[in-house]
Parts: C-alpha cells; structure tokens; sequence
C-alpha cells in the first residue's frame, strides 16, 4: 500500500482548496456581495472549522477509506448508493476543473486554439500519472505546491500598484444580508474540497496526527482566498472585477514595477497550469479509486482509461462556453458540492458520534492511534 | 479524421487494459470497466454527431439566466 507523508496531505488540501478559487473566486465574490468578499471570507471561518473537524472526527473513527467508510457507518445498501453518487460528484470536480482550466485559455491566452487539443494537453499528464500510480501523483503535486503556490501568491501581491485603492474595501454597510450568507456559502464550497482527506488520510502514516495538518492547510486556504478577493477589488473596484472573466489574470497582465517587471502573465499561466493538473489528478484519482471501493474491484488504475475519455467530451459537452461555466459556478454547483462535501460529512460525523459507545475514546475505533 | 483517432485511442486504451484483467480473470473488473468505456463512446459519439443530450446542468443555467 502507498503510504503518504503529512507534509504530502498538506500539499494535496493546499492544491485541492486553493487553484479553483484562484482563477475565479475573485469574481464570484464580486458579483454576489461587491466588495464584501473579505466579510464572506471572515464569515466561512467558523463553518469551516466545523467542516474540518467533521472530516477529522470521521477519518479517526473509520477503518476504510472513502467512500468504503459509508458502508461501515451507513449499512451496505444505503453506502453503495451513496458511494455511486459520489463517484459522480467527484468526477464532476475533476471536469469542472477541466472547463475552467480550457475556459481560461481560449479567452485569455491562446484564442481560437481548438478546445479538444487543449484538454488533451492536461489530461495526458494527469493520465500518465494515475496510471502510475498515487505516489507519482502526489510527488508532483508535492513539487507543484513548492514552487507554484508562492509563485501565484506573489503575481497577485504584484498588482498592488499605485492605482491600489485600499478605500474600495469600503463601504461596510449596505448589503443584503442574503448575499453576504451567499457569499459565505460560496467560499465554504471550496473549503469542502477537503473532502479528499477522507480518501487520503488512511494512506497517511500517523492519520492521528493529521487534524495539524488539516487545520494548517484550511489556515493557509483563508488566507489565500482573502488575498485572492481583496486584491482584485483594490485593484479595480467591485464593478469591473465583477465584469472580468479573470481577475488575476488582469493584474498579472497590467502589473508593471518600474518598467523593469512586466508581461508577467506566461508566469501566471504556467503557475495556474500545474495547479490544475494537481486539482484534476487528485478529484480523478478519489473518483476511480471510489470506483473501486463501490464496485469491489481489484484495481483502480483500470477505470483511469475510460474515465480519462469521458473526462475530455463531458468537458466540452456539459458548459458550452464561459458565460454559463459562471452561471453554474455561481448557482447550481455550490449547491450540489455544499451537500454532498458539507452537509452530508456533518450528518456523517453526528451519526458516528451516537452510534459510538459511550466508553470509547475517539480513534479507537479505526485503530488509528 | 477526429472520430477515427478517437477510435485508435480507444483501441490503445483496450489493449492496455483488456489483457491483464483476461489473464487474472477479473470478470467483475471487466464488467465495470466495459460499461464505462462504452459511456464514453456513448458520450463521445454524442459529442461528434450530435445526437441528443440532456444536460441538466445546462437546463438550469438556462432557467436561471431567464427568470
């Protein structure tokens, strides 16, 4: 069994949380509460926290990964269909991942470029890695995370030009209290791609020890997202971060220091690029390997073939172009991922808490300390 | 041209795959990978030849775009 260190989990929650919100959260946020993100922001911290100890409290006490781990809690019937949907969920992170990655090209750096070469450009690697296993995988998003993160941290520090307007942030009052919990629950759909910890945290090796590293890592998420929304709004405002299809990209393009830094954009791209290939390899390989656990197989690298090609034309079939890719990643996909990486995990968490007799420390039950 | 490298592909993708599962006799593995690789050529042949598609996702966005 591949066994992972917790550095490497780190890494693996840092890519996961991190590279989606990065390319679009900015606008998300603008177009929901203005220039309240940073409030949204604030407010996802304690349903966060609640979220990670969730995830924390059900790893500790379960013996299989998941989604095996919902037939241990939820009985054999009710856990397979459970798992099957999942499989689903999880493939649709891994495509929404893809259509983000090709929106964002053909509309900010290769126009006219045909959709279906630029998808087999990311998924080729990612394919290459599955197929070689979950330790290739992880040492790449290990490496990626290394070099990458700050990289696309300090592009975006970058934009904090002499137009920066720290006044933008302002005013505090005037928004619709519906909005801001939108906001909130927005940003909270990110967070829940933690979920992953429940697949990869048995291969790790002190799964007690992990809630560290899982707190470090939603740590890290925060303050990354609230980089990520307020630099754009003192950038530009509200209004027109909220028109922009991507805002960091924008001030990677406009950032210029001195006349001596600038066109700096290639650097953005090929920082963003390996974050969706660490974002796609991961939500790819929980689907197969969910694949495997639902359907009892003996191997997950088999399903890597098929799901690979179904990837590709899901990519291009289910959002044909970027203004629905924003309408959905506004209104219909926060929903769907907020119940199945949320509110389901919770439930899960209070099930196990009953159903654990009252003498029995927690983690006694897997065994894990 | 497209559909026939589509086709080579899935040609490659059987023969990395299909042998070794044979060998160990892996019937349940074969199964499921079969229903999932003719998804995707389902899928993928309504992606060439546009044959109907719902897409739910796309039902929504259409109803929320138009209130």
């Amino acid at each position: 069994m591949t066994r992972l260190t917790n550095i490497q989990l780190f890494c693996i929650l840092v890519i996961t949380m991190i590279t989606t919100p990065y390319q679009v959260l900015a606008k998300l946020l603008a177009v929901t509460v203005a220039q309240h993100g940073w409030l949204a922001i604030l407010g996802s911290i304690l349903p966060g926290f609640i979220l990670v100890w969730a995830y924390y409290y059900i790893l500790v006490n379960s013996s299989r990964p998941f989604p095996g781990l919902l037939e241990e809690h939820c009985g054999t019937v009710t856990g397979k269909i459970l798992g099957f949907i999942y499989i689903w969920v999880f493939y649709l992170v891994a495509v929404k991942s893809l259509v983000i990655f090709a929106n964002f090209f053909l509309s900010n750096v290769l126009p006219g470029m045909p959709i279906s070469i630029l998808l087999i450009f990311i998924i080729l690697p990612a394919f290459y890695a599955l197929r070689k296993g979950l330790e290739a995988s992880v040492r790449t998003v290990e490496l990626i995370t290394i070099t990458g993160y700050p990289l696309a941290m300090l592009l975006l520090f970058f934009g904090l030009g002499p137009e920066t307007d720290w006044s933008r942030l302002l005013p505090l009052g005037g928004f619709a209290v519906a909005d801001l919990f939108y906001g909130i629950l927005l940003v909270s759909t990110y967070s829940s791609f933690m979920i992953v910890v429940l697949t990869l945290g048995p291969f790790c090796h002190q799964p007690g020890n992990l809630w560290k590293w899982m707190f470090s890592a939603y740590g890290l998420f925060l303050l990354s997202t609230l980089v990520i929304a307020v630099i754009p709004i003192v950038t530009y405002g509200s209004a027109l971060t909220s028109v922009q299809t991507f805002p960091a990209f924008n001030i990677a393009r406009s950032t210029n220091i001195a006349g001596f830094i600038h066109n700096i954009e290639i650097i953005l791209v090929s920082a963003v690029m390996p974050g969706v290939f660490g974002v796609l390899a991961i939500f790819w390989f929980v689907t197969c390997y969910s694949i495997q656990q639902v359907f009892g197989l003996q191997d997950y690298r088999i399903m890597v073939g098929p799901t690979a090609i179904m990837a590709g034309i899901l990519a291009v079939l289910l959002v044909p172009n970027i203004h629905f890719m924003y309408i959905m990643l506004e209104r219909i996909f926060p929903w769907i991922f907020i119940t199945l990486f949320g509110l389901l995990p919770l439930l899960l968490a209070l099930v196990i808490r009953l159903k654990r007799p009252k003498d029995l420390q927690p983690g006694m039950m897997a065994g894990n300390n | 041209m497209f559909t026939a490298l589509f086709f080579m592909m899935v040609v490659f993708l059987l023969a990395l795959d299909v042998p070794g599962l044979l060998r160990q006799g892996l019937k349940k593995d074969l199964v499921i990978y079969a229903l999932f690789m003719l998804l995707a050529i389902y899928l993928s042949m309504v992606q060439f030849y546009h044959w109907p598609f719902f897409n739910p996702f796309l039902e929504l966005a259409a109803k929320i775009q138009t209130p």
